[in-house]
């Protein structure tokens, strides 16, 4: 079996990347995701990943996250997470991490969160 | 006994001053010595008036005498005239010893005796006057001479010159004679004064001191223990005031006797009460296979409503039973053994304690006054397989103490007390499953701990201390526990009687956690509940197989979906429970195959009788075994450890499923139990609070 999980990456006018994630979430494609994530902190820019199309996050998946904002942070640039899906919903719930994390319902929500800052 | 009887001798025996001779004596001592003293005052006046005047009646008469004399002494034969004066004058004054009228040259010329008239008058020794003269010169010359009062006076002739002499006499003797007269009478008033005085005295004193006897007898009567029968004194005296009291007195003692009484017969039947209680509350540690339970009682001064209780059920099955019922005393105490009945009555049935506590509340709530509920926690453990499946109707919440993790995992009650609302209370019950693992410890217990009053009476002990003593006292198993929570709540609030019952229930598991090496024994009976969970999950259905590799895995999200679609496990459930299983499915193809495509995992899902929604995903492969290392939570307010964004598998397992136990190396494999719980469900709804 291969691993389906696509990526696809949208610039935007406002110094940030949006990241659309399609499909699973685990140990695999978490650590692409950690790679493009990198890439694209490198370039200086902020990042809204899209998880509308996850169909299941693993540990691996939510450590990924985790890991990431932090990075971002001591980066000084900002991480949002976008219309995150039920699978992704329930894990960040379970493990109470939505404090940690910046959740807004849209895309252009966390644009808009991303100019206000 | 004795000592009261020998000082009412002792009473008897002594001489006993009677009032009423003591006031008469000290009338009579006191009357005769009034009027003597008055007498003595009296016989020295009385004299000496007696004497004046006797003393002025004699010199009237010898004035009278000389005057009357005057003339006759002038005549020829005075004492023609004289004698007959004179002696008139003696037959009317008897008393008179001496009654002379001479003339100037001292010849007698009036006398009584008429022998003694012509002779020379002797004048008495004593009078002053010149022997054979005869004549006083001076007026009213009065002094006593020999043994008479003598009065004399000179016999003056019209024109003055002195013719002759007058005498009366009167012997002294008389004086005195009329001074005794006086002090008879005087002697009589006395006497008589004396017996007057004695006879009101006593009279008064009869009279005035005949209630004492009454009063005597009635406070005897008293003494005896005669409380109904009052004191009859018809007095306007302070004895009358005296007995009305005392009739007051054994009024208020027959009420505070009768009240005394009732005291007792009222602490005789919460003895009796207590003991009752006492009598239905477990007395010795419990066993059943590995697990242990004992509990402890501290009873509250009054009897409490507070009961734990182990049943023994079907198939070696235990029921646990604490309860706490709303009010103390007779009332609690009664409500309470009617648990201990009902509770006993059909334990043959227990399956499902939410079940249990229904009926309970059902039966209960028709004899429970309004305002009066009971607050239980019921489980039941079965021994082979290590499951505790309880209900609480807002009982304070099961504390389980896990050896693995060295975590405390708090059980909290979401439903009412039974009796609270009517018809309520079904509705709120549910069941919950834990997995008591080797080592585990799982508390129970009443508010009597965690409100017990510290010595400023202010503070309580509270759920804090508690969990601290739990967690700190639990690796060395539930003896441990339990000596420890009594120890720390007593010294807590002292040694007295606490005013709310203390009563604790903790169960155990004495197997070990270890690797098992030292105690194969007790290894093999945790093995042989996962093996009976296996063969059970065998038989009920064909598994679900998976290669031990990340693509390999993804062939459990239709096989769930299809269970939970069955099941109607709602979407937000359905995902925390795949993510556990798919966790714990991901631990084992890393760490028992390495991820290799050949290994293969098989995983059963075997429902609980118990209730909706609730069962166990049983698991087994032929990796290599393996046990994930003791887990402490995960602290995501730590940045770092949010960095490494390490450990998150098994935290996931935790707070998704009731239990998770990993019985490695059976002799069919490795086993993994994930139970679920209803506390899966309330932990994502509390989450999503």
């Amino acid at each position: 079996m291969t691993c389906e999980t696509r990526f696809e990456e949208i610039l935007t006018s406002a110094g940030a990347t949006v990241l659309r994630v399609n499909g699973r979430l685990d140990a695999r494609s978490a650590s692409t995701l950690t790679t493009r994530c990198a890439e694209i902190r490198a370039a200086g820019r902020h990042l809204v990943l899209n998880l509308a199309g996850v169909s299941f996050i693993a540990s691996s998946g939510i450590g990924a996250l985790l890991a990431l904002v932090e990075d971002y942070r001591l980066a000084r640039l900002q991480v949002r997470l976008a219309a995150i899906s039920t699978p992704v919903e329930s894990v960040l719930r379970l493990l109470n991490l939505e404090p940690f994390l910046h959740v807004d319902p849209s895309e252009e929500d966390a644009a808009q969160a991303l100019k206000a800052a | 006994m004795k000592a009261r009887a020998r000082d009412a001798e002792h009473r008897r025996s002594r001489t006993v001053w009677s009032i009423r001779w003591i006031a008469t004596t000290l009338a009579v001592v006191l009357t005769a010595a009034g009027v003597l003293s008055v007498g003595a005052l009296s016989e020295r006046h009385a004299r000496s008036a007696l004497r004046r005047e006797i003393e002025a009646r004699l010199q009237l008469q010898v004035r009278n005498l000389a005057l009357s004399s005057s003339s006759a002494l002038l005549e020829d034969y005075p004492e023609l005239t004289l004698h007959p004066l004179v002696r008139s004058m003696c037959v009317q004054e008897p008393e008179l010893e001496l009654a002379v009228v001479v003339d100037h040259r001292g010849i007698v010329q009036g006398h009584a005796d008429a022998r003694k008239i012509g002779t020379r008058f002797a004048p008495p020794p004593g009078l002053g006057l010149e022997p054979g003269s005869g004549v006083v010169t001076q007026s009213d010359l009065l002094r006593p001479a020999a043994s008479l009062l003598i009065a004399a006076t000179p016999v003056r002739h019209p024109d003055g010159h002195v013719i002759g002499a007058a005498y009366v006499g009167l012997p002294l003797r008389y004086i005195d004679q009329a001074v005794q007269s006086s002090r008879r009478q005087q002697a009589m008033l006395l006497a008589i004064l004396v017996v007057l005085g004695a006879g009101a005295a006593l009279l008064l004193m009869s009279q005035l001191l005949r209630p004492v006897g009454a009063l005597r007898s009635g406070l005897e009567r008293i003494g005896r223990g005669d409380l109904e029968t009052p004191i009859e004194v018809r007095d306007r005296t302070e004895l009358g005031l005296l007995a009305e009291t005392v009739n007051d007195m054994a009024h208020a003692l027959r009420n505070a006797q009768a009240e005394m009484v009732e005291r007792e017969r009222l602490a005789h039947e919460l003895e009796l009460a207590r003991d009752i209680q006492r009598s239905l509350l477990p007395s010795e540690v419990v066993t059943s296979g590995l697990f242990q339970v004992r509990g402890d009682q501290r009873a509250a001064a009054e009897v409490g409503g507070d009961y734990w209780d182990v049943l023994h059920l079907s198939e070696g099955r235990l029921g646990l039973a604490i309860a706490d019922v709303a009010g103390k005393g007779l009332g609690g105490c009664l409500v309470m053994s009617m648990l201990s009945a009902l509770l006993r009555a059909d334990r043959a049935t227990h399956v499902s304690p939410a079940a249990v506590l229904a009926k309970l509340d059902d039966q209960l709530s028709e004899s429970l006054r309004p305002g009066v509920f009971v607050t239980i926690c019921y489980s039941i453990l079965d021994p082979v397989t290590g499951r505790l499946t309880f209900a609480s109707a807002g009982h304070n919440p099961l504390l389980l103490w896990r050896k693995r993790s060295g975590a405390l995992e708090m059980r909290p009650s979401r439903a009412i007390p039974l009796g609270a609302v009517r018809g309520a209370v079904r509705g709120s019950l549910h069941d919950e499953v834990l997995t008591i693992e080797p080592g585990d410890v799982c508390v129970m217990f009443t508010d009597g701990y965690t409100e017990a009053f510290g010595p400023d009476g202010e503070e309580v002990f509270g759920m804090t201390r508690l969990q601290e003593i739990v967690a700190r006292s639990a690796p060395q198993g539930g003896e441990a526990v339990l000596g420890a929570l009594r120890e720390a709540v007593r010294e807590w609030s002292g040694n007295g009687t606490p005013s709310d019952d203390e009563t604790l229930l903790v169960l155990s598991h004495q197997g070990r956690a270890s690797q098992g090496d030292e105690w194969p024994g007790l290894m093999a009976e945790g093995d042989r509940m996962a093996l009976a969970q296996l063969e059970h999950a065998e038989v009920t259905g064909p598994a679900l197989e998976l290669q031990t590799h990340l693509d390999g895995l993804r062939a459990l999200d239709p096989w769930l979906r299809g269970l939970s679609d069955a099941m109607g496990i709602p979407d937000a459930r359905h995902e925390v429970v795949r993510s556990a299983l798919y966790e714990a499915l991901a631990n084992i193809a890393e760490h028992g195959h390495a991820e290799r495509e050949e290994g293969r995992v098989q995983v059963w899902w075997l429902p609980d009788a118990d209730g909706p929604h609730m069962g166990s995903f049983v698991i087994r492969d032929d990796g290599k075994p393996f046990r994930p290392a003791t887990r402490p939570p995960t602290n995501f307010r730590d940045s770092a450890v949010r960095r490494r964004g390490r450990g998150l598998g098994l935290e996931i397992m935790h707070r998704a499923l009731a239990a998770v136990s990993y019985h490695p190396g059976t002799p069919r494999g490795n086993i993994t139990l994930l139970t679920l719980g209803r506390a899966t469900g309330r932990l994502i709804k509390e989450n999503v609070a």
